[in-house]
């Protein structure tokens, strides 16, 4: 078993990196540790952090032999190379031969080089003034091991800037507290005297918070977070180790017995005591001011602080990399070995193949296989592997059928605009239909095992063309046969054909065979939305071919009218028996074109009056509607099924005007014409973009001098004065006609329920509304009071002298119908 | 129009202004005055030379480095100026191992500054991010320490 084919996910459950105990995502538990890598990760973290980025960023210079020699440079040569050199590059150095140790570890050759690439690598914590930089560095990327015991694991503690275990921590403290309780035991006096000088200690920088626990209280930094330091912060406060306490406190006790001996050695004693607090120089100006004191060991803390949070972050990034190489390793492992036994790259999921991984290593309690574990354990991957395969080959089987249904459709196309002749194509279904699809013979071409899609044979090579007329020619047939029977079930008139009429397929086109047809999927008729009306057979056949049951599968032909989703509306019937009255035709013998082609319009004299413009509320009217929105509007749910159908047959001018309304693609909506011919200029004066509009109106319509009324219109601001319901239109639209001089169309148009006059009938068009209103018996006096009340009229008073003719807008109205 | 002959006696003519490059050779042309007489490169071989000149041609347009811009610039500064290497600079120095070496001797001893810094440069990269037992295989640097030594510098920080 090579190595490469053994991976191993080790997993801490957490990790101190000084006093900041760090919880990295313990996924797995570990218990196949390699060391090398471990102490890497777990120790050496800062190192690899640092190793990775330097190697993306170094430039690579291919070594082509192994001649020549860096130690026979010059030392200014050498000095100056150091000088671009990363600090985890120097301490690398340091470790290579003696005499790069020696210049580099000498502060006179190569100081400025340490402080140089300290400052320049801002990812790092600068050094501290207590330590040398060369000593800061072997901090940060030096052994992982314990500075006491040489041996065991240790993380860099910047509290007292050295790497200790936690065994040695536990027996430094113990040993310290012993010597200084042996001492203060032997001499009391002494100890205030020793502790001055032992609390700020040059040699660790630090502080002893064994002796300065009231200091600490007092000055305690605030964490980022706003809070104190947590309290287990306090408790391991012997972390603030003394390193020279015991060499301190062995001087100290030989001056002091030799007082013991000669009472005048107390004068050495008090010299020793001296030299110490010099040598603490930064430390001798705190000792006479508590503030200064204070307040250095704020900065301190801060310091240290800040380093392990650093030191934290670093770690939770080559943490999560680490993790993350594993698992790859770990999936690239399995894919490799499945893809040895057989299986293909595409069919290995690295999803579930991580989640089935970290599942069984769960199960295991340990993250670690290898080939021959793979064979025996590993049999859920072999399914998966397989059920992903399963579910490629079915997506490129469903590809495959979708990509054969769009050939038969393409096919099914071709083949009807060619076959089939034009007055029939309103029969055939849609090429996607699911009849077409369903046909046997299209099924066998469909559903056959290809293999690649270059095996599939043409279709015109095969009898698909012959069964998709067949079919189109029964359905033609059967679909009529269908509409017939609905009508002869239904239809009021159906004994009169029977007795008058022989051709009966004709009748499928009388006005009055109106059809019902509910949509596909609808089968519950508890759950069917409103069906649609069809009228006639040219309406009705389109849908020929939606059967709510596929009537036509294997080309047969049975009828089953209660499986049939069409169906007859009496509703329909009566209501276009009753537009048929208001016309004056025979429901027996009108057919639907005939009735399409008379082009008359109908109002609602049920419905109550509405504005259907919110930011214009004056404009009050009712729709009109042709005939088969008539019958729709009785058949939709919303009309009252209580009350009968009422409806108004618009005049013939009445209906001119409403037809050209129909046609006018500027239709009420504002002022579009300047809006479509002319590009929003906003940053103009209104007579900048009047002259810009009346330049554009000249380019595009080839008039030399635009006049406004003629050529041209602008909307003046609106006032009170004026309302809002003027409509703009250039000189010349055909589509605009006044209702009232049914003169040319130039000049200004209002408009108001739908209809259009010149701006000079205004007035008397206003009071049409009011006047139409009257004559339906639709009274609305509140609208016309208050426009006799904003124009300051009589509402007797006649309009005299204005040219126009008053208008009929209604013929006559279901209510005058006899019976 | 100067002439310099290098140590195994090849003879090179090269323009005044290039040949100025090199501080020691502007210094023996200003002692000796207006003269045809070759000067001698002892410490310099034609191979190597070959390459000097190549830089010293490229570069012989680019204004000289003052003294006192170096010395006031921050660390940061020098630092990124120590990252910039144009393209031509770095397969420039694309070279054999040896020849990067002697280069930097070569520029060393004709006092070429630009030279010597982008090599100590080149040198540089090739250090960063190099274990200690890379470094010393690419440098040739041999392993004086005793094993308890070695043992001990591997396993000691630096105490300050």
């Amino acid at each position: 078993m090579g190595k490469e084919d053994v991976t191993t996910l080790y997993a801490d459950s957490q990790l101190t990196v000084g006093n900041v105990t760090m919880n990295g995502p313990a996924l797995l538990p570990f218990d196949d540790l390699d060391e090398n890598e471990v102490q890497e990760l777990m120790y050496n973290f800062i190192t690899a952090f640092m190793k990775e980025n330097l190697r993306k960023s170094s430039v690579k210079i291919i070594r082509k032999d192994s001649t020549g020699a860096v130690p026979e440079f010059p030392l200014e040569i050498i000095l100056q190379i150091i000088e671009y050199l990363h600090p985890l590059d120097l301490y690398h150095l340091t470790q290579t031969s003696k005499y790069f140790r020696l210049i580099l570890l000498t502060r006179r050759l190569s100081g400025m080089a340490w402080e140089t690439a300290l400052k320049s690598e801002r990812r790092i914590p600068p050094c501290p003034p207590t330590m040398s930089p060369p000593s800061w560095v072997s901090l940060l990327f030096g052994p992982a091991t314990c500075d006491r015991c040489l041996q065991r694991q240790a993380m860099p503690d910047f509290a007292s800037c050295q790497r200790i275990c936690s065994v040695c921590e536990i027996n430094l403290i113990t040993e310290y507290t012993v010597i200084w309780e042996a001492f203060e035991m032997k001499y009391p006096c002494a100890s205030q005297s020793l502790y001055k000088i032992l609390r700020c200690s040059l040699k660790s920088g630090q502080l002893s918070p064994v002796l300065f626990l009231i200091h600490f209280l007092i000055s305690l930094p605030t964490c980022s977070d706003g809070t104190k330091y947590h309290p287990g912060w306090l408790e391991n406060r012997e972390n603030y180790i003394m390193n020279d306490l015991p060499i301190k406190i062995e001087q100290a006790s030989l001056y002091l017995e030799a007082i013991e001996l000669t009472p005048s050695a107390k004068k050495e004693y008090n010299a020793f005591l001296l030299k110490c607090e010099d040598e603490n120089w930064r430390m001798r100006k705190v000792n006479s001011s508590f503030c200064l004191f204070s307040c250095c060991l704020t900065t301190t803390l801060q310091f240290v602080d800040i380093c392990r949070r650093w030191c934290s972050a670093v770690y939770r990034h080559c943490w999560v990399e680490f993790v993350e190489n594993r698992k790859n390793n770990f999936i690239n492992l399995a894919c490799k070995v499945l893809v040895r036994m057989g299986h293909q790259q595409q069919d290995l999921p690295r999803y579930y193949i991580n989640t089935y991984l970290m599942r069984y290593f769960e199960k295991k309690r340990r993250a670690r296989f290898s080939k021959k574990e793979f064979h025996s354990n590993f049999s859920g991957l072999e399914a998966l592997a397989n059920s992903a395969k399963e579910q490629r080959l079915e997506r490129e089987r469903a590809a495959l059928r979708k990509s054969l249904q769009e050939r038969v459709t393409s096919f099914y196309y071709d083949l009807v605009q060619r076959s089939v002749p034009p007055e029939r194509w309103d029969y055939i279904p849609q090429g996607h239909n699911i009849h077409i699809l369903h046909l046997p013979a299209v099924v066998r071409y469909i559903d056959t095992d290809y293999g690649l899609e270059s095996n599939v044979p043409d279709l015109a090579v095969t009898d698909v063309d012959v069964v998709i007329l067949d079919f189109t020619e029964a359905l033609m047939m059967k679909t009529r046969q269908r509409l017939l029977h609905v009508l002869k079930m239904s239809h009021p008139s159906a004994l009169l054909w029977e007795d008058d009429c022989g051709d009966k397929i004709e009748k499928l086109n009388l006005a009055t065979a109106v059809f019902t047809h509910f949509l596909i999927g609808s089968s519950c008729p508890c759950h069917r939305s409103a069906p649609e009306i069809l009228f006639g057979c040219e309406e009705a056949v389109r849908h020929g071919s939606c059967a709510s049951i596929p009537l036509f599968r294997g080309g047969t032909t049975t009828c089953d009218s209660e499986a049939d989703n069409f169906g007859f509306s009496k509703d329909a019937y009566n209501t276009v028996v009753l537009l048929l009255r208001l016309l004056k035709l025979d429901p027996h013998t009108t057919l639907a074109r005939d009735l399409d082609s008379l082009n008359k319009r109908f109002v609602c004299i049920s419905c109550p009056l509405k504005s259907d413009y919110p930011r214009r509320p004056e404009v009050w009217g009712r729709y009109t509607m042709d005939w088969r929105q008539c019958v729709s509007h009785f058949s939709g749910c919303y009309y009252s099924k209580d009350k009968p159908p009422r409806f108004a047959l618009l005049t013939v001018e009445a209906t001119e005007s409403v037809l050209v309304q129909e046609n006018d693609r500027y239709h009420a909506y504002g002022n579009r014409w300047l809006k479509n011919n002319t590009s929003p200029i906003s940053q103009h004066s209104l007579t900048d973009v009047l002259n810009i509009y009346i330049f554009s109106i000249a380019q595009r319509h080839k008039v030399a001098n635009p006049a406004e009324g003629v050529n041209y219109f602008y909307r003046r601001p609106l006032s009170r004065k004026y309302p809002t319901n003027v409509l703009e239109f250039p000189a010349g639209n055909p589509n605009r006609r006044c209702l009232l001089c049914q003169g040319p169309t130039r000049g200004r148009l209002w408009t108001s329920n739908a209809l259009s006059a010149h701006q000079r009938y205004r007035q008397v068009f206003q009071l049409l509304s009011c006047v139409v209103l009257d004559s339906f018996g639709w009274t609305n006096t509140d609208l016309r009071h208050d426009y006799h009340h904003r124009h300051d009229l009589s509402t007797d008073e006649s309009i005299e002298g204005v040219h126009w003719r008053s208008p009929s807008l209604i013929d006559c109205t279901t209510d005058e119908l006899e019976g | 129009m100067v002439i310099l002959i290098t140590s195994d006696n090849v003879k090179y003519v090269v323009e005044k202004d290039v040949a100025e490059l090199s501080v020691l050779v502007k210094n023996m042309l200003e002692d000796i005055g207006p003269s045809d007489e070759p000067i001698p490169l002892h410490n310099v071989t034609s191979t190597v030379f070959n390459k000097v000149l190549e830089y010293c041609i490229y570069h012989r347009n680019d204004p000289p480095p003052s003294d006192d811009d170096e010395g006031c610039a921050s660390p940061l500064h020098k630092y990124l100026a120590s990252h910039i290497c144009s393209e031509w600079d770095q397969r420039f120095f694309d070279v054999d191992q040896a020849l990067l070496f002697d280069i930097i001797l070569a520029a060393n001893y004709l006092d070429i500054k630009t030279l010597l810094d982008d090599a100590c440069k080149a040198v540089a990269h090739l250090i960063q991010g190099k274990s200690t037992e890379e470094i010393r295989g690419i440098f040739n640097i041999v392993n004086d320490f005793t094993p308890e030594e070695e043992a001990r510098v591997k396993k000691e920080n630096v105490s300050s």
